[in-house]
């Protein structure tokens, strides 16, 4: 029986989710030197919390300034150190054993509900280093390890100039000629691809597969390329029947989210996400603001509620068309970068 | 003698080469220069938009050059090429400084953030349009503004080639400019981190009249910049018997009136969670505070005398204590704060308190309103003396 990881309705998760999040967050709490002196200076635990809304958050920049780890250093499995999308200093990301399971099981929780139980043979539109450092890197990085686990095997079609490998290319294609396989990697290097293929033999070969990307529209926008003018090229042109954007932070890698047929970005039994206004306040359905994300698998450090500096809003609540349970959302950008780095010693 | 700025360094305005060119202090024709540039900055109707642009504007005129001159001294000239690295927060900290090592008859290199304001591109257009004047074409060879990613080895070129060096912090920057090799009759002038605290008289508060002129003054000295100039007040001292209601009635009337006005966006509301995170571990004891509208956050900081002394805030997040009587603030003072922004109170009184207790701290005491002002004394340096040489003549 395949899970629904799209179970929970509001009033479901206001108890299930907010139990384990509160539980966990208590655990951080007495483990985590750095998250207990904020939770205390600012007494952010004293009042009961009454729903998700409740739930005290940290800054993403956190991870990056500060060592946030809840086991003992002999305990961690594996560190990442992830420059996620800007070219800011890294965030250290510290996980034991059961913490690196269970981001995987969620994963593939979310994952096998649109992609099926058969691992699939995958194309993986990037180059080959991209995965060589398991422990430090990038979106990107964590994106094609995570999605790995929907391959029956993979192949990688861009060379380290990232331009297109022809030979594997070609093999892949043939190989897989009458099969369904998945296509995975960054929106851009999604768009650069299917570009360079266009007036080419390749057109009519993709019509069994299914597209996976995410990593963000930042750079598409910037040339002035909408989500229709990309669906209009993979759908129309290459006959592509299913691209499936997901939205995710290194931070709280496993509990990502799908992009549903209508659309939308799901959150799942293991997430939730909030958007706030400029004062950091809830913001109504539909208005835009800071995107706070929480997640009920971060074990091995205090990630479970954390503000990003993504913008977004939601849409709606469990009325989804497709089905799906959760809230729905979009993600519109990042806010503006900061002109000032501040007299550097602000303190 | 002369030498070539590195083509990995982008240049703004002016020529490679680099002559070691000087003038005589306070020339009238550089004084005519900013008072041209003055009135050009005000032409432009983009400089209503930036308040700082304004000002600089006004701070350059000659009736304000012609203050700077106290003495006719025939045997001042200027010191040679002055080596100006700017700080990346305050968008003029470049002009300021070009306009004193300029007037006092200096080359000057400025090396400036990568990163730019509008103000900054706005003003180096407007030089650009002025130099080109004939009668002020000769400055050209007087001012080179250039980007670099600190690379050692412009940096020593160009500090090897200087007779003054003003590094105006962070204090990490600074530090690296001491390591840089230079030459041994370099003058440094160091402007590192400070910080800077405003005190009020209370009950002289809860008499004003007109509390709103005050309101004003300190939100122009705090948070034009974020708080982020090393002049910005980051706490206040409440003194006397009406502080706790003096404090009340300030915070309810400020957070009213500049809510709106105080410019605040997604940005700010980000770094500002940021910063308190980053606050609660610096707090040492648990410190009770309070919302204003929810836009502006003051924290109670007690007897810690280190809150006061070391932490600044951001985007509307400040520091206040009360304190009984003027004589007890040596204990909020280190050598790091700068301005002591008052209200109330004589300022001869508080220079004898600063005598009084050895207090090293404190280089600037005004009026609150004034914490931004420019003055040829900056953090304790006469600046004249700094890039001027007196030839002794027998």
């Amino acid at each position: 029986m395949l899970n629904n990881p799209y179970s929970l309705n509001k009033n479901k998760k206001k108890i299930l989710l907010k139990k384990n999040i509160i539980e966990s967050i208590k655990f951080h709490k007495k483990k985590c030197a750095i998250y207990s002196d904020y939770l205390n200076k600012f007494s952010l635990l004293t009042k009961p919390i009454k729903s998700l809304d409740d739930i005290p958050f940290i800054p993403v920049s956190a991870f990056k300034e500060f060592d946030l780890l809840s086991v003992d250093k002999d305990k961690v499995f594996k560190t990442i150190v992830s420059s996620g999308t800007s070219s800011n200093s890294p965030s250290k990301i510290y996980l034991d054993k059961k913490n690196s399971l269970d981001q995987i099981k969620a994963l593939y929780s979310i994952g096998s509900f649109d992609l099926g139980n058969k691992r699939l043979p995958m194309m993986i539109v990037d180059n080959e280093d991209t995965i060589k450092d398991s422990n430090h890197y990038s979106a990107r990085t964590a994106g094609t390890l995570g999605f790995s686990i929907f391959s029956s095997n993979r192949t990688f079609v861009l060379n380290k100039q990232m331009n297109i490998n022809n030979k594997s290319l070609t093999n892949f294609l043939k190989t897989n000629k009458n099969n369904k396989f998945i296509i995975f990697g960054f929106t851009y290097l999604i768009w650069i691809f299917f570009n360079n293929l266009l007036n080419t033999k390749y057109v009519n070969y993709f019509h069994n597969a299914t597209i996976i990307h995410g990593g963000g529209w930042k750079k598409l926008y910037k040339l002035n390329i909408s989500n229709e003018k990309f669906t209009e090229l993979i759908v129309e042109k290459f006959k592509i029947k299913k691209t499936i954007n997901y939205y995710g932070m290194v931070e709280q890698t496993g509990s990502i989210f799908m992009e549903c047929d209508n659309g939308f970005f799901h959150t799942s039994d293991y997430n939730d996400i909030i958007i706030r206004n400029k004062n950091l306040n809830i913001s109504k359905h539909k208005e835009e603001g800071i995107v706070q994300l929480i997640s009920s698998i971060p074990s091995s450090y205090p990630g479970n509620s954390i503000l990003t500096e993504d913008l977004g809003y939601i849409q709606g609540e469990d009325q989804c068309k497709c089905g799906k349970n959760g809230k729905i959302f979009k993600i519109t950008g990042r806010i503006e970068k900061s002109i000032v780095r501040g007299c550097s010693d602000v303190f | 003698m002369s030498f070539n700025i590195p083509k990995e360094a982008n240049l703004l305005l002016g020529t490679r080469n680099v002559k070691n060119l000087i003038n005589k202090p306070l020339d009238a024709k550089i004084i005519s220069f900013f008072e041209t540039l003055s009135k050009e900055i005000f032409k432009d109707k983009i400089t209503k938009k930036y308040e700082d642009l304004a000002l600089f504007g006004f701070f350059i005129r000659s009736a304000n050059t012609k203050k700077i001159i106290k003495d006719t001294d025939c045997n001042l000239l200027g010191r040679g090429l002055a080596f100006h690295v700017n700080t990346s927060n305050v968008p003029l900290n470049f002009a300021y400084s070009l306009y004193y090592g300029l007037i006092f008859g200096n080359t000057n290199i400025l090396k400036i953030s990568r990163t730019m304001f509008p103000q900054t591109t706005i003003l180096i257009n407007i030089l650009k349009k002025v130099l080109k004047i004939r009668s002020y074409n000769f400055l050209k060879r007087f001012i080179f503004i250039i980007q670099y990613d600190n690379q050692v080895e412009i940096s020593t070129l160009i500090s090897i080639n200087s007779d003054t060096r003003i590094i105006w912090g962070s204090d990490q920057t600074i530090e690296k400019f001491k390591r840089i090799q230079s030459t041994p009759r370099v003058v440094d002038l160091y402007f590192p981190d400070r910080i800077s605290l405003s005190i009020i008289n209370s009950e002289k508060y809860m008499l004003l009249k007109n509390k709103n002129d005050l309101l004003k003054k300190f939100y122009k000295d705090s948070l034009y910049f974020d708080q982020l100039g090393c002049s910005s007040p980051q706490s206040i001292l409440w003194i006397g018997r009406k502080s706790k209601l003096a404090s009340k009635d300030f915070w309810n009337k400020f957070s009213s009136k500049f809510y709106s006005e105080y410019p605040f966006d997604f940005r700010k509301g980000y770094d500002k969670h940021n910063h308190l995170f980053k606050l609660s571990l610096l707090i040492k004891e648990k410190t009770s505070f309070k919302n204003y509208k929810e836009r502006f956050l003051v924290f109670d900081a007690k007897n810690n005398f280190n809150v006061i002394k070391n932490l600044k805030g951001i985007n509307g997040i400040f520091f206040q204590t009360y304190i009984s009587n003027i004589n007890l603030i040596d204990k909020f003072i280190s050598k790091k704060t700068q301005t002591l922004s008052c209200f109330g109170f004589d300022k001869k009184q508080i220079l004898n308190i600063i005598q009084l207790n050895s207090i090293k701290g404190i280089d600037r005491v005004v009026d609150i309103g004034s914490a931004l002002n420019m003055n040829t004394n900056w953090d304790g340096y006469d600046l004249k003396a700094f890039l001027t040489r007196k030839i002794e003549e027998n």
